[in-house]
């Protein structure tokens, strides 16, 4: 069965929803276009339209597209590479082509030497249109960006084009479901079109009712299911954000009286599910969200055995957040100290070296020829030593 | 005073900041039509600029795309409907549902790309 988020993606621009005025300006630059005129930087949040715009816009105007996240391709030596020829020519076949930088938002001023400078001396002499997408209108790249480029805002489109939406798909597939229906959907999407046809999807198949679920209803039914068929059903018929969901069910976890082993068992699968939809986030790979409430639903029962967790909507308790807020400071601060003197980015260290650091650190020698060469004060000394400790434990 | 967005609409003078403000925020002025609140306006500023000015509440509606009417009265979302972060542009009770909503919908933007 195929996502209908991907059977139903607009055929063209004219067939997108929302957005009527951007899209309109889009279209009007898109056609004016000429070598020298300025980029178009497509601003707003995810789920709003950019990309696809631009994709559909390559076809429509039969352009060859040439995409690159720029988070991905960060240095101005490897966007030289990837953009710098096709920015000046055309293809073998004679076709123009559209360069396209998604989430020059994620560009970062200090680490990426030169990549905004290259991309606006790009925009000034490329003989093929650039158009730029970000999410933070805020960002200090959206403002180096904007000398070059004719900004176009993006919004969620309003509920009722949501809507129409969806009984535009209704209708395809041959199925009818009451305005009720339709309005349960909607505002559990909020304003995110992707989201709202993958859960008019899903709810499809689990039977309407479902979806009415409130978030209470939900998680107590999705804790309280003697299967994990039953807490999938449950998780599906939740009309919130992936995303919501680990929130809803990590306060839950973390409130309930749930002994040690358990509690870490059941966060060990949150913190899971939550790589996997920033890789989902990060890769636009939205097939995968389709095994996301599957991997919840039978990771965490299986974790969670026979324990009783209600819903509690309270977040942490204050002395948790603050140790919490207090050793993740501690850890950006090594890391930073750590990462200049390995030449390598704070991201990758932290993922990658810090939790040896801590294995390293249950050596008292170690640990203090590391607060030296880092210039680290003593109050670190204790840090290291707690998880040192914590990581003997684990062991 | 209600405020269609999308739409143009007038204003008494309020004054030379006040319009130096409502640039900033992304509001259109045409001498002819007034003032508009579109795609590109920070349309929670400006609102509180114009009612900071006019010392009183806006309401704020959106404009149906297919018959510029206003499109919030009888919305089923008229209460969850952030008005002020969605795009401006909506649909009317009359064109939001029924047979072949969705194809006017796509012909009359069309229409718009087509001029």
């Amino acid at each position: 069965m195929s996502m209908w988020s991907e059977k139903y993606r607009p055929k063209n621009i004219a067939s997108m929803v929302g957005n009527e005025e951007s899209r309109l300006k889009f279209v009007i630059w898109f056609r004016k276009w000429k070598p020298g005129s300025k980029a178009a930087l497509l601003v707003g949040p995810p789920g709003t339209g950019k990309t696809t715009l631009v994709h559909l816009a390559a076809k429509e105007f039969a352009m060859n597209l040439v995409e690159l996240n720029a988070s991905d391709t960060r240095k101005k030596d490897q966007l030289v590479k990837r953009i710098g020829e096709v920015a000046s020519s055309e293809n073998l076949y004679g076709e123009r082509s559209l360069i396209f930088l998604d989430e020059v938002d994620g560009l970062s001023g200090r680490k990426d030497f030169g990549a905004i400078d290259f991309i606006k001396d790009t925009v000034k002499s490329a003989q093929n249109p650039v158009v730029m997408a970000a999410n933070d209108p805020e960002s200090e790249q959206v403002r180096k960006l904007s000398d070059v480029s004719l900004v176009i805002r993006f919004r969620p489109p309003a509920p009722r084009e949501v809507e129409l939406y969806l009984r535009s798909v209704a209708e395809e597939e041959g199925s009818t479901y009451t305005d009720e229906e339709y309005e349960a959907v909607v505002k559990g999407a909020n304003g995110d079109l992707r989201y709202a046809l993958n859960s008019f999807q899903s709810a499809g198949s689990t039977g309407y009712k479902d979806v009415e679920m409130t978030t209470v209803q939900a998680i107590n039914t999705f804790f309280d299911a003697k299967d994990s068929e039953t807490s999938l059903r449950a998780l599906r018929a939740y009309p919130k954000q992936p995303r919501d969901k680990l929130r809803d069910l990590q306060a839950s976890i973390i409130r309930s009286g749930l002994g040690g082993d358990e509690r870490a068992r059941a966060l060990d699968v949150l913190s899971r599910a939550d790589i996997i939809m920033g890789k989902i986030m990060n890769g636009k790979d939205w097939r995968l969200l389709r095994y996301f409430d599957s991997m919840l639903a039978h990771e965490l029962k299986e974790a969670l055995g026979d324990h009783a967790v209600q819903y509690s909507q309270d977040s942490a308790p204050w002395n948790l957040q603050l140790r919490i807020w207090n050793d993740s400071r501690k850890i950006k601060e090594i890391t930073a100290s750590y990462s200049g003197r390995l030449h390598q980015g704070r991201d990758s260290t932290a993922v990658q070296d810090i939790p040896y650091l801590f294995v390293l650190s249950s050596s008292k020698k170690f640990r203090g020829e590391l607060l030296r060469s880092l210039n680290l004060d003593e109050t670190f000394e204790k840090f290291l030593d707690k998880e040192a400790a914590r990581v003997k434990v684990k062991e | 005073m209600k405020l269609v967005l999308g739409g143009w609409f007038r204003l008494p003078r309020l004054g030379s900041d006040v319009f130096s403000a409502l640039m900033k925020q992304g509001v259109r002025y045409d001498r002819e039509l007034g003032f508009k609140l579109g795609h590109e306006s920070d349309v929670e500023s400006a609102v509180k600029t114009i009612s900071g000015a006019l010392g009183e509440d806006m309401e704020l509606s959106l404009m149906c795309l297919v018959c510029s009417n206003e499109a919030c009265p009888s919305c089923p979302y008229a209460v969850t409907c952030d008005r002020r972060k969605v795009s401006p542009i909506c649909l009317c009770g009359e064109h939001a549902r029924g047979p072949g909503a969705f194809h006017t919908y796509v012909s009359t933007f069309a229409s718009m790309l087509a001029e």
